[in-house]
């Protein structure tokens, strides 16, 4: 009984005395051994995964960018049928606005021409008279 | 003319701003639906928040002030309409003096009446309070959305949802419609001195003058302008639109020509002015911004916001300046002095060499309604229409103010005076208009006649050195050669006028100038035309003022015009030339006239000729004074016969006791050959009592004849 008690005791590295069996106490060593390695690796896999979803994040969000980019050129060319139109109606108001300009001035041109004619019609007048 | 327009940069106001309102001090007030009022500077800085009110603001109004000398804490107040139904009076500070609670609903708009006696609002239960006599009609096709009435030409302009603007006379007579703009017309405004009004729509701003047509159009970037508000001087114009933007607008490019000379008003403090003969260009800057400004008469009269700069055309280096007390609201000017008016010294005469003259009053002169179709100066008088009831035309003289002639008062109101500009005091001559569009014309001086000239005139203006006048009757030129035909042979009037056939002027045409040998007009499209004057009519005025009469003649032989030998013959009579007047009625072909004038040659007596030319001019009063004074007292009664006014002749006759027996004879003769019988009972009388013998009677006569040729002083005309 003693012996076998004896059997299953034994001494450490540190001289203290460890009553669990020598096998038994190196596969749980090993054990331990494996699973720190195991956590590690997924402690690994877990930033891996998470710098890989922040890669994603970014390109999604570079999308949705580029997304709205487009919407928005989209709608500018939808609309810069109408700005040009709009445009266009401005120019041309102000074209009439000229023109309109262009006629008071065209009419006063032409009476002052008038005036012209008829006072150098009376200077012939005065100058065929007096010869 | 344009607007230099200037948007602030910042946004001041976080939604539709509503409405703006110039103080007297020239500091714009504006109030939005961010319930806040901001005041702006005249540069269009903005210079803070005044105050926010507690409801949403509709629109506002500053208590009318004629002058800024008559500011004060008591008129520096400005109502504000609000959309719970109340209207608050703010003081400039911007604390509420007094909140009203006026209408149920919102209140929509609200004004002071002009004296600051009376606000009227208008709410949305529809209700106007404060409102007299309504006359209403049909304006638009759609909704009206603003409209402005100016209290110095009494003219409405409206805008409407049609997009287009009108304008009105306050009788509700259109008299201008405008083509469509692109959007609704959401505000209008009549600028102070009513010669401009501003029309504001989505994003445009235009300029357009009172008959119409536009100066200038602007786009912007303020969505729809709600409100107009014009400062007190008219130069700036400010806007409010709906996106809580402001506009400022200056007038600019304002150009002005006088013969060879223009001057441009090129900004706020500067002047160019163009000599076109030698074509050399001055620059004029001033100190303070240009308020008004007039070119003429060999002179450049500029009034700034506190003085007056007169230049002289030959040199623009020493300007005569005058202080000015006031904003000044009008510059007329003649040939010899020019006349400011503003709101606090009244009308100023000054000459040009900057002294001041006088300073013409009347009890209920109205100056902030004065424009200058109402007011017309000339080298000796003033003539200025009284608006209390617009039917008086007042006369001043220039050299003391004092009141001269006599005070005109018509049965119609008056809508246009001018006084003509050449001659003397005596010849003085003043044209008007009135509401019937007929014209007018009369002596100055005391005991005038009022003639009517002509209907359907709409502009009419004096030329500048002679006696010639221009009206636009009924879409034609009419060129009066000698007005004062009118006062001298009304038979003449015709054959001393003409039409202008040519040159297609439209309607509503204004004559803007009448000067040298060229008329200029106004066309209703804003087109300034030129019309030839022929320069015959004012070589001939010009040679009969210098009394070259025969030298006149001979122009008129050169030309060979009925219408030139005609004036010459009215001109002749009226300065009692009867040489002439002989040779140019031959000329015209007017028998019976010309047998008049060779009749009153062969009178041998100086007043006996000058008794038979007032006869002419039908002034049998007069005629008969001169042959009374000069103790002519048969050619007095022999007038009176010769006018079938008996009983004048027979009164005559007994006061001298003489030639009794002839005017009996005569009286007796003329009933006979009309085969009536006498029924008067004083000629039955005298009949009786006077023994009538037709030889006796008849070498008396011949005795008078000869009597008067052998008086003292008695020449044959030669």
């Amino acid at each position: 009984m003693v012996g076998q008690v004896g059997e299953n005791i034994s001494f450490d590295e540190n001289y203290r005395i460890r009553v669990l069996d020598v096998d038994k106490y190196n596969t749980t060593k090993t054990l331990q051994e494996e699973c720190g390695n195991f956590s590690q690796k997924i402690q690994q896999l877990d930033g891996m995964v998470k710098t890989y979803l922040e890669a994603v994040d970014q390109q999604a969000k570079q999308i949705e960018l580029e997304k709205l980019k487009a919407v928005g050129l989209r709608n500018a060319v939808a609309t810069l049928a109408e700005d040009r139109k709009r445009k266009e109606k401005e120019v041309e108001r102000l074209l009439a606005d000229k023109q309109q300009q262009l006629e008071r001035l065209l009419a006063e041109e032409q009476s002052l021409l008038r005036v012209k004619h008829e006072q150098d019609m009376l200077i012939t007048k005065v100058t065929d008279s007096s010869c | 003319m344009r607007l230099q327009l200037t948007q602030p940069r910042v946004q001041v106001h976080k939604e539709l701003a509503s409405a703006v309102g110039w103080s007297i001090s020239n500091e714009l007030f504006s109030t939005s639906d961010d319930h806040t009022i901001h005041s702006w500077k005249a540069s269009g800085e903005h210079s803070g928040q005044v105050c926010s009110l507690d409801a949403y603001s509709t629109d506002l109004h500053w208590y009318p002030c004629a002058s800024r000398r008559q500011q004060g804490g008591a008129t520096d107040v400005l109502a504000v309409s609000c959309t719970d139904g109340t209207f608050k009076i703010l003081s400039k500070s911007g604390r509420v003096e007094k909140s009203v609670d006026a209408h149920r609903g919102a209140v929509i708009c609200l004004r002071w009446n002009y004296e600051g006696t009376a606000l009227a609002t208008a709410g949305e239960d529809g209700l106007v309070k404060a409102s007299t006599s309504p006359v209403s009609w049909k304006a638009h096709n759609g909704l009206v959305l603003r409209a402005d009435w100016s209290p110095v030409n009494d003219m409405i302009v409206s805008g409407g949802e049609d997009c287009r603007y009108k304008v009105w006379d306050s009788f509700g007579r259109l008299l201008f419609q405008s083509a469509p703009l692109d959007h609704h017309v959401t505000a209008v405004a009549w600028c102070p001195g009513a010669d401009l009004f501003a029309v504001g729509s989505l994003n445009h701003l235009q300029l357009c003058d009172r008959s119409g047509w536009a100066y200038s159009k602007e786009s912007l970037q303020t969505g729809s302008i709600l409100s107009l508000s014009w400062t007190q001087d008219g130069t700036q114009v400010a806007g409010c639109g709906g996106n809580g933007q402001l506009v400022f607008g200056r007038l600019a490019d304002i150009a002005l020509e006088w013969g060879h000379m223009k001057a441009t008003l090129k900004d706020d403090k500067h002047i160019r002015v163009h000599n076109l003969v030698n074509e050399t260009v001055d620059e004029l800057d001033f100190r303070d911004s240009v308020v008004k400004m007039a070119l003429g008469f060999e002179h450049l009269v500029v009034a700034t916001s506190t003085q007056c700069c007169i230049y002289s055309t030959a040199t623009w280096n020493t300007p005569h300046i005058l202080d000015l007390k006031d904003t000044v609201s009008l510059i007329l000017q003649c040939q010899r002095n020019f006349l400011t008016v503003d709101n606090f010294s009244g009308i100023q005469i000054c000459t040009y060499e900057g002294r001041q003259v006088c300073n013409p009053k009347f009890q209920g002169l109205r100056t902030e309604f004065l424009s200058k179709q109402l007011l017309s100066l000339s080298n000796d008088t003033l003539a200025i229409v009284d608006k209390t009831d617009g039917k008086t035309i007042r006369f001043f003289d220039t050299a003391q103010g004092k009141p001269s002639g006599d005070v005109l008062v018509h049965s119609m109101d008056i809508a246009e005076v001018a006084l003509s500009q050449n001659g003397i005091a005596p010849d003085r001559k003043v044209v008007f208009v009135d509401r019937n569009r007929d014209l007018y014309v009369r002596r100055v001086s005391k005991g005038g006649a009022l003639v009517k000239l002509a209907p359907m005139v709409e502009s009419a203006v004096w030329h500048d050195t002679a006696e010639m006048l221009a009206t636009m009757t009924d879409q034609k030129l009419v060129i009066w050669y000698y007005v004062n035909v009118v006062f001298v042979d009304r038979d003449l009037i015709a054959s001393t006028c003409s039409t202008q056939q040519e040159g297609e002027f439209g309607k509503g045409a204004v004559i803007q100038g009448f000067s040298g040998s060229r008329c200029t007009l106004r066309r209703s499209d804003g087109a300034e035309v030129a019309a030839g004057v022929p320069p015959y009519p004012l070589m001939l005025h010009q040679l009969v003022a210098q009394n070259q009469w025969d030298r006149a003649v001979r122009l008129c032989r050169f030309v060979k015009d009925g219408l030139l030998w005609a004036c010459l013959a009215a001109m002749a009579v009226d300065a009692a030339e009867l040489n002439t007047a002989e040779v140019a009625f031959a000329a015209c072909e007017e028998v019976d006239k010309l047998q008049q004038v060779l009749a009153i040659k062969a009178i041998p007596s100086q007043e006996g000729r000058s008794a038979e030319l007032a006869l002419v001019r039908r002034c049998p009063q007069e005629a008969e004074a001169i042959l009374l004074q000069a103790g002519l007292t048969y050619r007095a009664i022999q007038m009176n016969i010769q006018l079938f006014r008996w009983e004048r002749a027979l009164d005559l006759a007994l006061k001298h006791k003489t030639h009794v027996d002839t005017v009996l004879l005569h009286r007796q003769r003329h009933l006979a050959a009309s085969r009536r019988t006498e029924n008067d009972p004083r000629f039955l009388q005298y009949a009786q009592e006077v023994p009538v013998d037709a030889a006796a009677v008849e070498l008396k006569e011949q005795q008078e004849v000869q009597a008067e040729a052998q008086r003292p002083g008695a020449r044959r005309y030669v």
